[in-house]
């Protein structure tokens, strides 16, 4: 397992409810390695430890293309680590492996009408891959974005939300909501079954919270889309992230190296299988 | 090279000449009650003489009346972990006024000689080559160790009762490669070892070496040993066919043999640290009280131990009988699909080692039971 | 100009029903209009009719004392509001207000109900589409109910240190 590489925090960004979003910039004058869409980094924070980080898209809603020089974490404070992690500011120092694993499939959605599918914090991994698809929407062609979360307030990114509704089909979701909320109330399935798709000509991407994961997939079944079209983002434990430690394993595959995106038809058989 | 003759009394040139070339020798020895691999530094070491008898649950040294050096079988430990040391430090880190600094551990790898590795052991040794060399990424501590490695192996002429390499095909003769390959043959009063060159170094190593030319006689002698041992397991209660064994368990991850075996096991992790296989490992980040030092160590961890599948929220893998079906699927089946081999040797190691007397040949049998409609 | 019974058939919770079937569901209801903030339904009112919702957006509420609505689900094309007609007390359990201006086809629910009482083959194909619906809202609801966004960490992120 390599050494962690060392990086400093160049900007800092406070979201939702103890979530935070890092820029990060080597401290060496080595290149970055290109981190695509939907990969993660190892983030070491000194004495607390360490734990896989999605990439997610520039820091600010205006920037249309993420610097090449930096990469950017969005991420909450739920344990030691992130916690450890979130309290850092600008000019910090922190330690990076990466970047890893397997992103979402960018060549594949070229041509092809695209739904994003995010619930959560399941948005921060998708905001890189949607913001390559509007850098290049003429590329792309059509894009959706169904977003759920548990309340307004909770929904990451409201600037980049507001912006992304310019340019392509937003629509939120959230499971409570005060009177002034104008989006919708109740699931993210229900957006779904009511939307229209092109099931031919359709490629479904999907993060979020793994109960989430399982509704939405079967929502998009019933829409007609074949499991060859829907990619997901998979979680498990991970202490290596390079298929050496063992601990992301789920059935065959390892979540680090072989995911975390993987195609739904390939996981299918394993994805609804209990304490695997 | 033909075969050759080494005679008994040679073999500790065999040795001597191993550690001259600048080999840290590793070999069978007697520690205390039960056959360690440990560090060899004369024939003396060897467990000459001994006998190991293994059952479910059931591992006993006997004197073996002879003067065998391999008479035995498989040592308790495996040979992993002088390849992928059960605890090692990977790097460490200093912060000092806001200013982090890492520092890798780096390691002159101990160019090893292993001396007695049985036909399973190679292919676990090149099982775990799959993950630690071949895969996407290399681990370089094991690769280094692993490079220069020299192997002496040495076929089976007996199986202990819990040896499945027949069923697994993986023994008992030595059929992958290695520098030296030795079979033990004690025929009335003469005792000596066939001996097979592998590569060059390791007849480079023989050309130091008092040998002489086998007779077919004497290699007909050495074929026999190997096929009694060959015979003792496919007339034992642990040979099956290891055919279809994906498939079998991949349709049975709700057999109700996994709650039966669920109810024993203890979920103790002994099986996976005797498996020469199993490879997995956890990391740990320590810090000392002045809170400028950190380190991070890497040592072996185990599907069984309750924290290995945690996320946030909880282990995913909660019951028993989920990481006892977790071990022995990905074993004998996910292992195919990730490697492109079954992750099981058939050494029978933790049959003998598991305090309550789990037998995976027993639990596949109990699944192939419940299988058939 | 669309005819009832075009809407009707058109609507997601009729569609492929028998002509015949769609005919007589058509003869019990009317196209009615509604502007934003006007109530189609209000709690412990008597529930005589129930809505296809054609255009528009409206939500099922409900209310605390001296405070704001709660919106409950949001509801648009395609869908419907009230089924209170169906079982006794007949009696509407929630604010269905609209938050646009809304297009629907009002069905009188008396009217189908004395009708399914002698079709019992009408009633049992009403019931299955509307079971189904009811299917939907339940599994929607259940989903709300985990809460499973509340604290959930970035994927991929694992705060299992406290454990090591």
């Amino acid at each position: 397992m390599n050494t962690p590489r060392l990086f400093t925090v160049t900007d800092r960004r406070d979201e939702i409810t103890a979530t935070v979003t890092l820029e990060l910039q080597p401290l060496d004058d080595q290149p970055l390695p290109v981190a695509r869409p939907g990969q993660f980094n190892m983030l070491y924070s000194f004495g607390a430890g360490e734990v896989p980080i999605s990439l997610s898209g520039s820091i600010n809603a205006s920037d249309s293309v993420r610097s090449a020089d930096r990469y950017t974490h969005t991420l909450r404070a739920v344990g030691k680590t992130t916690e450890a992690l979130a309290r850092l500011q600008v000019g910090d120092q922190l330690g990076v492996r990466g970047p890893f694993g397997r992103g979402w499939p960018m060549d594949q959605l070229a041509g092809k009408k695209v739904v994003v599918i995010a619930g959560g914090l399941g948005l921060a991994p998708l905001k890189p891959l949607l913001e390559a698809l509007l850098a290049d929407i003429t590329h792309y062609g059509h894009v959706q974005l169904f977003y759920g979360g548990k309340r307004p307030e909770e929904l990451l990114y409201p600037e980049s939300l507001i912006h992304w509704s310019e340019k392509i089909e937003v629509q939120l979701s959230v499971d409570q909501a005060g009177p002034d909320w104008r989006g919708h109330v109740g699931v993210i399935t229900q957006l779904l079954a009511s939307a229209e798709m092109d099931p031919d000509n359709t490629l479904a991407v999907i993060c979020g919270p793994e109960i989430m994961m399982r509704f939405t997939i079967q929502a998009l079944q019933k829409q007609g889309l074949p499991d060859t079209a829907l990619y997901l983002s998979m979680e498990r434990n991970m202490h290596c992230a390079v298929g050496h430690c063992g601990h992301c394993q789920w059935g065959p595959h390892f979540i680090c190296k072989d995911g975390p995106v993987f195609c739904y038809a390939d996981i299918a058989p394993w994805f609804f299988q209990r304490e695997l | 090279m033909r075969a050759a003759i080494l005679a008994a009394e040679h073999l500790d040139l065999l040795i001597q000449a191993l550690r001259d070339s600048g080999y840290l020798v590793i070999g069978p020895v007697r520690d205390e009650l039960a056959i360690v691999y440990d560090e060899i530094r004369s024939v003396r070491d060897l467990s000459q003489g001994w006998l190991d008898e293994q059952e479910k649950g059931h591992y006993r040294l006997l004197p073996s009346g002879d003067g065998r050096y391999f008479g035995h079988t498989v040592a308790a430990n495996a040979w992993k972990k002088f390849l992928n040391p059960p605890k090692r430090l990977l790097w460490r880190a200093r912060q000092h006024n806001g200013q982090l600094q890492f520092m890798p551990q780096s390691e002159d790898a101990p160019q090893l000689a292993f001396l007695g590795v049985r036909s399973c052991e190679l292919h676990a040794i090149e099982i775990q080559d799959a993950v630690f060399v071949h895969d996407q990424h290399r681990d370089e501590v094991y690769s280094q160790r692993r490079q220069s490695l020299f192997t002496v192996a040495v076929n089976c002429t007996r199986a202990a009762a819990t040896c499945f390499c027949a069923s697994m095909n993986t023994g008992p003769e030595v059929t992958l490669p290695s520098d030296l390959v030795l079979t033990e043959v004690l025929d009335d009063a003469s005792h000596y070892f066939l001996v097979d060159g592998g590569s060059e170094r390791g007849r480079n190593i023989l050309a130091t070496l008092p040998l002489r030319a086998a007779t077919s006689k004497q290699q007909a002698l050495a074929k026999k040993g190997i096929e009694s041992a060959r015979q003792q397991m496919q007339t034992g209660p642990r040979f099956f066919d290891s055919a279809g064994i994906k498939e079998l368990l991949y349709r049975n991850l709700e057999s109700p043999a996994w709650d039966e075996v669920a109810d024993r096991c203890l979920s103790c992790a002994n099986c996976t640290l005797a498996c020469p296989t199993c490879f997995c490992s956890a990391v740990e980040d320590t810090t000392d009280l002045t809170g400028e030092h950190a380190e991070r160590w890497q040592q072996w961890d185990s599907c069984f131990n309750g924290e290995f599948s945690y996320i946030h929220g909880g282990s995913v893998r909660q019951t028993t009988r989920s990481r006892y079906r977790q071990w022995m699927t990905h074993k004998l089946a996910s292992w195919i699909d990730q490697f492109g081999h079954s992750g099981c040797v058939g050494c029978g190691r933790c049959i003998s080692w598991c305090p309550v007397g789990i037998d995976i040949t027993e639990q596949l049998q109990a699944i192939q039971q419940a299988d058939k409609p | 100009m669309k005819t009832v019974a075009q809407f009707v058939s058109e609507h997601s919770l009729f569609k492929g029903m028998k002509p015949d079937q769609v005919d007589f569901i058509a003869s019990c209801g009317q196209l009615r209009r509604f502007a934003e903030g006007d109530y189609l339904t209000r709690e412990n009112d008597p529930a005589d009719f129930f809505y296809l919702l054609l255009e528009g957006h409206a939500v099922i509420e409900t209310h605390q004392h001296n405070q704001p609505p709660v919106p409950l689900l949001s509801l648009t094309d395609n869908d419907i509001i009230g089924w209170s007609w169906l079982i006794p007390p007949y009696r509407y359990q929630f604010d269905a207000r609209a938050l646009s201006r809304l297009r629907t086809v009002r069905l009188d629910g008396r009217c189908i109900r004395a009708k399914c009482d002698t079709d019992p083959a009408l009633g049992f194909e009403l019931l299955k589409r509307l079971a189904a619906v009811l299917v939907q809202r339940i599994h929607g609801a259940r989903f709300q109910l985990l809460d499973v966004y509340s604290a959930d960490p970035a994927p991929l992120c694992r705060p299992g240190e406290s454990l090591r």
